[in-house]
């Protein structure tokens, strides 16, 4: 489904990503977990064409590295970006209506779009309750359920979630979650970025561990969560706890 | 009141707000102040009187090529002379927009000449009310701009294509990550906002000569409203030329005509003082 080979990013002069190579099966949930400023961001915005790079990004078998941002969406790769991005301005479902530019393009009227907001809504519930509502007057959890329903309105085939559990509460997070093992049931695959580690591990069936701009460990998570090395650097073994 | 100076100080007050309103798009959009959207309007006059005069056909259909051209206007402006420095610091998009608006000045001036010129008039004749005497033309000025700010409400609020240019507006990243193509976007909003201010131009012209430097002042009147208005707020771009439009008529009238244009930053300055983020603007902005 993804396919990258030997991906370089640069930000301006400054190297960030030094040479990755990652793909994703057609099915499967995918985690990517690294610290801050591993590079997890900028390689999805280098994926969604937001980052200069050079190297191989082969999606569906189209060779989309040299592609603009709004293109690689038409094709059906979807980001979710870090910190929700809603349209703040929009109500809900203005937002929701938003994401079917993905499939259809600009077009004067959004159309009958009936069965797609019935997906979503069934999938969030609370969405159609605040239908008519600012985006940016909802709560962090909703924003995040409103911005990966967005998504979903495009028909995504290949989901890509960027620290969907920020800034939400563990209650939250754990709903959430389900959601995105349910969309990824339904036949969707997702590249999930996360910090959380412990979480993503275990929802993903595969996982890559990316540390300064380089992939350092990848296998089924089943395994990774049992590695030494990520116990203790990110699933918070204790033992170097000075505080 | 006196009803005749209520009416042609509201009608030029109205396109003012058309300006003030083309001005609140962009700004909204790409977060600049187009300090060449006077000279828009200017654009405006001149091809409706290219359309009108030069090739004679009727004043309405005169207005509505007129728009169509100021559309493409909008759009090679946005490419010319915004797009290339998007990223840039927006002092250096100001002063591209100020350069774009002397190009546009002497373009005017080297395409139609220098002498003023006029158009006619949408609407022929008086209505008297009473002992006042109200040019049609105010009227035919104040329902039309009344009906192109309810098109351009429905487009912006009403349509897919209004929530496309929303959302670049607000985020033009994500816009661009759900498949919006951000130029596109923004290059119609850029077209929307001149179409409005050049039809303000055919409007004025059969009131006020055109010549090619008017531009400039009905700008400064027009950013005036904006920040009566409240910055970046649409309604208070309409209230603002509307009220800039009455100060200018009626301070004419009761205390100087050559002082019009100090009467309208007096009432700026009274504003700012009892309420600087302007009548409809926001104390605080928008939760990201």
């Amino acid at each position: 489904m993804l396919k990258i080979e030997n991906l370089v990013s640069h930000y301006k002069t400054i190297e960030a990503l030094h040479g990755i190579s990652l793909s994703v099966g057609s099915d499967e949930i995918v985690a990517l977990i690294g610290s801050n400023g591993a590079g997890k961001t900028t390689l999805l915005n280098s994926i969604s064409g937001h980052v200069t790079k050079s190297g191989l990004i082969e999606f569906n078998g189209t060779d989309i590295s040299n592609m603009p941002a709004h293109r690689i969406a038409r094709c059906g790769l979807l980001q979710v970006p870090e910190g929700r991005h809603v349209f703040p301005g929009l109500i809900v479902e203005e937002n929701l209506f938003v994401g079917t530019t993905a499939i259809t393009g600009i077009r004067l009227l959004a159309g009958n779009q009936k069965e797609k907001l019935d997906m979503v809504f069934s999938l969030f519930p609370r969405l159609e309750e605040r239908r008519t509502q600012l985006a940016w007057s909802l709560s962090g959890g909703e924003q995040q359920m409103l911005a990966i329903s967005r998504a979903l309105m495009g028909n995504p085939k290949l989901l890509m979630l960027d620290e969907p559990s920020m800034g939400l509460a563990p209650k939250v997070i754990e709903e959430l979650f389900g959601k995105i093992v349910e969309i990824n049931r339904l036949g969707t695959p997702v590249l999930l970025v996360e910090q959380n580690a412990k979480l993503a591990l275990s929802v993903s069936a595969r996982a890559y561990i990316l540390e300064r701009g380089n992939i350092t460990l990848e296998g089924p998570s089943e395994e990774l969560i049992s590695d030494e090395r990520v116990r203790e650097a990110y699933l918070g073994k204790r033992k170097s706890k000075n505080q | 009141m006196n009803l005749q100076l209520l009416f042609s100080g509201f009608s030029t007050g109205i396109i003012y707000s058309l300006i003030a309103m083309g001005m609140v798009l962009i700004f909204r959009s790409v977060g600049i102040m187009n300090f060449a959207q006077g000279e828009f309007l200017m654009f405006g006059g001149y091809f409706c009187y290219m359309f009108n005069r030069l090739l004679d056909l009727p004043i309405g259909l005169s207005l509505i090529l007129a728009s169509i051209c100021m559309g493409f206007v909008g759009v090679v402006f946005m490419r010319t002379s915004y797009w290339p420095l998007r990223h840039a610091e927006s002092k250096a998009i100001i002063v591209s927009a100020m350069g774009a608006s002397i190009a546009l000045k002497e373009g005017a001036r080297l395409i139609w000449g220098a002498v003023p010129v006029t158009v006619d008039r949408a609407s022929e004749g008086v209505v008297n009310i009473g002992t006042a005497v109200i040019m049609k033309q105010n009227i035919a000025i104040i329902v039309i701009a009344f009906m192109v700010m309810v098109l351009i409400y429905l487009l912006l609020e009403k349509t897919f294509i209004g929530n496309i240019m929303q959302a670049t507006a607000q985020d033009q990243y994500m816009a661009s990550l759900t498949g919006i193509p951000v130029i596109v976007s923004i290059g119609m909003t850029f077209a929307i906002s001149a179409m409005i201010t050049g039809i303000g131009g055919g409007l004025l012209a059969p009131l006020f000569f055109l010549n090619n430097t008017m531009g400039t002042t009905a700008g400064a009147k027009a950013f005036a409203a904006i920040v009566i208005g409240g910055f970046g707020s649409v309604p208070g771009a309409i209230v603002g030329g509307i009220i800039v439009g009455l100060v200018e008529a009626f301070g004419g009238a009761y205390i100087s005509s050559t002082y019009q244009l100090v009467l309208i930053y007096v009432v700026l300055f009274i504003v700012l003082m009892l309420r600087p983020q302007g009548l409809f603007g926001e104390k605080i902005q928008e939760k990201a």
